[in-house]
């Protein structure tokens, strides 16, 4: 066992001609919560889902608790942007929380406990009054949520959040951020956010991507580091000592 | 005119009429539950390519049948053998040739129909194409049936079993990958399913109409249903009613029954459009009390005790 929730070594990852992440190298101990910038295009959310395992790297290696994401993937809990699901089709609440337990090998209908797991994940998120709601009926932050507390009532080991707090009003974005630094007394975190001038309590890396990744811990995170990377898009911020040896400690 | 009917379907000398009307009841059920499914997931393109793909094997077993004296071999074997290969060719090209779908999936449609066509022409005495592609209660048999009570049970089951992972995939299939489901596996399935479904109306209406009776009662039950059995279930029952009606009114002033069927579903279908438009006018002052009741419900978060600080990071 590496010890690592998440360990990314050199990966590589292209759509068709176009490089959207190079040569990335990322280790994530357990417990951690990691926060993840960059500018729109620059391998964000290609980075999650390569940890995710819905794409594959063209070279590198991915492994999540030290195996490949797919066999992690029952410890894995996933917030994506809000685009993937289709509001068209008639859901409760309680049932697009029910989905977070799901599995590979089960089939049949959902158990006492498995009911159980999702109240408690929509009473985390302050959601239980609306458990019998349509999914769809609800506002953009509260549909973030039931989909925040469909990853959780997976019990997950790994919580994976892709912007959970874009397009919501920022008593919503509070509330999730609160909660989030809460949870990661429990749970390893990794959540990528176009915010940078505000990062969570309890951070304690920041993963700049842009194309290629850039770790740095909090404290480092100077305001002309993030004027490079966005002020200037190509310029990536300037890497210190502990980050350079993590991102090129591999090659 | 009612006791009429009843009394047709009661008789010894035309079974033909309660066979139809046994199959419409039991297909029914297959229909809401899969009918459900092909609409939420806006598949019904890939059912129909399916079930004109289905007169390749109608034809194909009709030749065996006749001109090769394989009289064990029935038309709705041929059916099903194509229905299913059809399901699953349509299955790989929607999950690995995407960019080429609709291509494929009309040429599946055509050519399915031409194979099924040259055979029917290779095969000695008269077959008469047109009780296969619109329906001909008259070409069901007893046997038929016992095969239409096993497939709905089938189909049923499968549904029923499969029916967590089947919403998860339709509602999300990027989160249902995420979780490790098979969702290849499982769309492939339920292809499978709509192929198997569409089979079992072939004699009451035909394969060329079967996709409105698939999708009509579940696109109404949608429109005022707002959970996936609720829709499964009233889309049964609409089902039902349809092909019972329809069987009765064709019988009434000798009609088709596989148009009468549909023309009804149709007018079904017109209806509710129209009562859903009526009643969403209506109800404006109802949305509204929904929404008080919504803020009224907000979320009471974790952020108590925990204040947020904002100046704290040395961004």
């Amino acid at each position: 066992m590496s010890g690592y929730a998440i360990e990314l070594d050199r990966v590589d990852f292209s759509y068709g001609y176009v490089q959207v992440i190079v040569n990335a190298s990322l280790r994530v101990t357990e417990s951690e919560f990691v926060y993840v910038i960059g500018p729109n295009g620059g391998g964000k959310t290609t980075l999650l889902k390569l940890i995710v395992g819905l794409l594959k790297p063209q070279s590198g290696a991915v492994r999540v608790f030290g195996m490949e994401p797919e066999k992690a993937r029952s410890r894995i809990g996933y917030v994506a942007q809000q685009s993937s699901h289709d509001l068209s089709v008639p859901m409760t609440v309680r049932e697009v929380v029910l989905m977070g337990r799901l599995t590979a090998d089960r089939i049949g209908g959902y158990t006492t406990s498995d009911l159980l797991a999702a109240d408690r994940a929509l009473e985390r998120l302050g959601m239980s009054e609306l458990s019998d709601w349509q999914f769809a009926d609800l506002s953009g932050g509260q549909k973030q949520r039931v989909l925040i507390a469909r990853a959780l009532a997976g019990e997950p080991d790994l919580l994976l959040l892709d912007e959970p707090t874009a397009n919501i009003d920022p008593a919503a974005r509070e509330d999730i951020i609160g909660l989030l630094e809460h949870l990661r007394q429990e749970i390893t975190i990794l959540m990528v956010s176009h915010d940078v001038w505000f990062v969570p309590e309890g951070v304690t890396k920041v993963v700049c991507v842009d194309k290629t990744v850039a770790v740095h811990p909090t404290s480092e995170v100077t305001a002309e580091a993030v004027y490079q990377m966005y002020g200037k898009r190509a310029r990536l911020i300037r890497h210190d000592r502990l980050s350079e040896e993590v991102v090129r400690g591999g090659v | 005119m009612v006791s009429e009917f009843v009394g047709a379907l009661l008789s010894q000398d035309i079974p033909f009429l309660r066979y139809a009307l046994i199959a419409g009841v039991l297909s029914s059920m297959a229909f809401g539950v899969v009918g459900t499914y092909v609409v939420v997931q806006r598949i019904s393109y890939m059912a129909g390519a399916i079930s004109h793909a289905v007169l390749g094997g109608i034809g194909l077993a009709l030749y065996l049948n006749r001109a090769q004296g394989l009289t064990f071999i029935q038309p709705i074997h041929g059916a099903l053998v194509f229905a299913l290969l059809a399901a699953v060719l349509v299955s790989a090209v929607s999950q690995r040739a995407r960019q080429r779908e609709d291509t494929i999936l009309g040429a599946l449609w055509s050519v399915g129909m031409a194979v099924g066509v040259l055979f029917l022409a290779k095969t000695p005495g008269y077959v008469d194409p047109m009780s296969y592609l619109f329906g001909n209660i008259l070409i069901m048999s007893r046997q038929d049936l016992w095969l239409i009570v096993g497939l709905d049970l089938v189909i049923l089951l499968v549904a029923v079993v499969f029916y967590h992972q089947f919403a998860a995939v339709i509602f999300d299939r990027e989160f249902a990958i995420a979780r490790g489901l098979r969702v290849g596996m499982y769309s492939t399935l339920m292809l499978c399913l709509a192929a198997l479904t569409v089979v079992l109306m072939v004699g009451v209406v035909g394969i060329v109409m079967v996709v409105a009776l698939l999708t009509l009662p579940a696109a109404i039950a949608g429109l005022f249903c707002r959970s996936l059995k609720a829709m499964m279930v009233t889309a049964a029952l609409l089902c039902m009613i349809f092909t019972s009606t329809g069987l009765g009114v064709s019988y009434a002033y000798d009609l088709p029954t596989g148009p009468t069927v549909i023309l009804i579903a149709g007018i079904a279908y017109a209806l509710a459009l129209a009562v859903r438009r009526f009643r969403n006018r209506g109800g404006a002052v109802q949305i509204k009390q929904g929404e008080v009741e919504q803020s009224a419900g907000c979320w009471r978060g974790v952020q108590d005790g925990e204040a947020v600080e904002t100046g704290s990071h040395n961004v």
